[in-house]
């Protein structure tokens, strides 16, 4: 697996001005009024897309054969795919932290705290799943196919959102009251009671895609 | 080293059925013209087309069941697929470096030089020669014991294909094997020690090279002489503008009884040309 | 040791081989318990298959110029003078034959085919 991170790091590394750029922009959200929220959903987002390139690459030029015949097997292949955007994410959360940080010093408002590092947390988790979800999609339809299915699916979830929340509305569910208690036991515990129901979730995304993605893997022909 | 038995795959308009062998301490040849089936067999071996019936393996094990260290000792060469092509020798390397214990990283920077071989220059803008160069470097330079090169001569100029095919004459030893496709006949028949011919998806042929060479013989006759040759060894026949050109096995047969008639010596290219364009006997 | 092949030449290279080592063994050039070169070696030398190199060692071996020691590799041989007569008589026997298939097939006669033969040995 190093092999392959060491590759997929001097890829993304290939579009070092984009890097630059982001960075910077980034920055200028921090310290701007946008608000730091913001930069670190950006950050992220920009990160955990660097997955999907270096999956792009392997496949633009055939170089996904040949991987196949160096000692690694499809199964590491996959896996070295999650930790390269676990890595990657992860760097956005430290980036982002650091950021909101050093924009505390510049603009002392009270915006940094353990509130916000929780925040960054939840961003990092939220990005997480997304792109776990994302990995097999891309492994499955490639590069441009990839994103217009990971639309169609963005646009199927979207609905069944906007349907269930009709169906609520039809149904005189008290939505609200039950959000407001939600709301109110979360304040109580500062965010602790959502963690193992959102850890559940993420494990099993996370072991589910990469299950889906090794099926996807073993499966291809080339 | 290689075992291929019966492997048959499907496509539209194409079958192969093939079984090959490759012994240690053997460099074997796969000739055929395009589209013949040579790319589908390398990449069943591979494990990176799956056949639809039939049994393959290298190191004794089937494909899916090579551990990483014995996947270490395979080194391959592809035509169409490598590394990224936005990668320089330069990021190869320590990529070599951390999937091969065996990687020598000084000698292969030296070798690089050697060939002059640039290391901070993308791939894709390489020369079709250097890409080969480079290809073939990587390939031998993590002590494999199976070299498995699919084309890998291709697009190199005849000094540049003498150069390489020294490189992997020097690389031989008894332990190991190599497993080479080519169109230029020429080279095989001066460096492998076996010939498989691929026609259609089968192999029509599989001889030593020097029974090739010094059984097999192109007969050239005009009408007369081939009324009454005794044809009971010719085994195909093309019809050319001035008379015909046959194909036999017993060379010393018709050198000895007809002494007069026209004889070249076989080579593959004769028995490739005379296989697709002339008529089996 | 020299080795010179011609690729042209309708003779297979192994034989080309084995007369050209035998050739030196006979004028000396040779000299007995001279190694040869490991097979491998030589075919990389001459650039032919190894196969070709082994058949040409294995002859040489069946007709005593050469002695493979396991594991130590393949010499010249001792030659006895004696053999090297017994193998010139057994080739000038093999062209005698064949001249003889010739003069058949030309349809020469036996009694033709002995005026001819001592004439040519008068000279």
């Amino acid at each position: 697996m190093k092999g392959l991170l060491i590759k997929d790091m001097r890829l993304t590394m290939k579009n070092y001005r984009m890097l630059i750029m982001f960075l910077c922009l980034a920055a200028f959200f921090v310290f701007s009024s946008t608000g730091v929220e913001f930069a670190i959903a950006y950050i992220m987002m920009f990160l955990g897309m660097s997955v999907m390139t270096t999956i792009s690459f392997d496949e633009v030029d055939h170089s996904n054969a040949f991987l196949m015949t160096l000692p690694v097997t499809r199964k590491i292949y996959v896996r070295e795919k999650y930790v390269f955007a676990g890595v990657c994410l992860l760097i956005g959360l430290v980036i982002g932290d650091v950021f909101g940080l050093l924009a505390q010093f510049i603009r002392p408002s009270g915006d940094f705290s353990l509130e916000f590092m929780i925040g960054s947390l939840a961003t990092f988790i939220i990005y997480w799943n997304l792109v776990a979800i994302m990995i097999p999609i891309q492994l499955k339809f490639g590069g441009d196919n990839g994103r217009l299915v990971t639309i169609a699916i963005a646009a199927v979830l979207a609905a069944a959102i906007i349907g269930s929340m009709k169906l609520v509305e039809l149904l005189s569910i008290d939505t609200q009251g039950i959000v407001n208690q939600l709301m109110i036991k979360v304040k109580e515990t500062n965010g602790m009671i959502l963690i193992i129901p959102i850890a559940i979730i993420t494990i099993i995304v996370t072991a589910s895609t990469m299950a889906i993605a090794l099926k996807i893997m073993k499966k291809k022909q080339f | 080293m290689i075992e291929i038995r019966d492997v048959r795959k499907s496509y539209k308009s194409f079958e192969l059925n093939c079984s090959m062998n490759v012994l240690p301490g053997c460099i074997t040849g796969l000739v055929g013209a395009n589209g013949a089936g040579k790319s589908t067999t390398f990449k069943s071996i591979l494990g990176l087309l799956a056949p639809d019936s039939g049994e393959i393996r290298i190191f004794g094990k089937d494909i899916s069941e090579l551990t990483i260290a014995e996947k270490e000792k395979l080194g391959v060469v592809m035509t169409d697929s490598g590394f990224s092509e936005y990668m320089t020798v330069k990021d190869i390397v320590p990529i070599l470096n951390a999937m091969y214990h065996a990687f020598d990283k000084n000698k292969f920077l030296e070798e690089c030089e050697r060939f002059q071989i640039p290391l901070n220059k993308k791939l894709k803008e390489f020369s079709t020669g250097m890409r080969a160069k480079v290809k073939i470097l990587v390939a031998i330079s993590h002590e494999a014991n199976l070299l498995i090169l699919d084309e890998p001569t291709a697009g190199l100029d005849v000094i540049a294909r003498d150069e390489l095919l020294e490189l992997l004459r020097d690389y031989m030893n008894n332990e190991r094997a190599i497993l080479i496709s080519s169109h230029i006949s020429s080279d095989l028949e001066g460096f492998c020690d076996d010939i498989y011919i691929i026609h259609g998806g089968k192999i029509v042929l599989h001889e030593a090279t020097d029974a090739l060479t010094d059984e097999y013989g192109i007969l050239k006759l005009d009408e007369k002489q081939y009324a009454t040759i005794e044809r009971k060894h010719l085994l195909y026949m093309k019809k050319e503008a001035y008379g015909y050109c046959c194909l036999t096995k017993e060379k010393q047969f018709y050198a000895e009884n007809y002494p007069d008639i026209v004889m070249e010596k076989g080579s593959i290219d004769d028995v490739l040309i005379m296989m697709e364009r002339g008529e089996r006997l | 040791m020299r080795i010179i092949l011609n690729n042209a030449s309708m003779q297979p290279i192994y034989e080309q081989i084995v007369e050209q080592i035998k050739l030196q063994v006979v004028d000396g050039s040779l000299v007995e318990e001279t190694p040869l070169p490991s097979v491998r070696n030589l075919s990389k030398d001459l650039k032919i298959s190894a196969l070709t190199v082994k058949k040409a060692y294995d002859v040489l071996e069946e007709d005593g110029y050469v002695v493979t020691i396991h594991g130590k590799g393949s010499y010249i041989a001792r030659i006895s003078v004696g053999m090297l007569k017994e193998e010139r008589h057994r080739e000038i026997e093999l062209h005698m034959e064949s001249v003889l298939r010739e003069a058949k097939n030309a349809g020469m006669q036996s009694e033709e085919i002995k005026k001819m033969f001592l004439l040519l040995l008068e000279e």
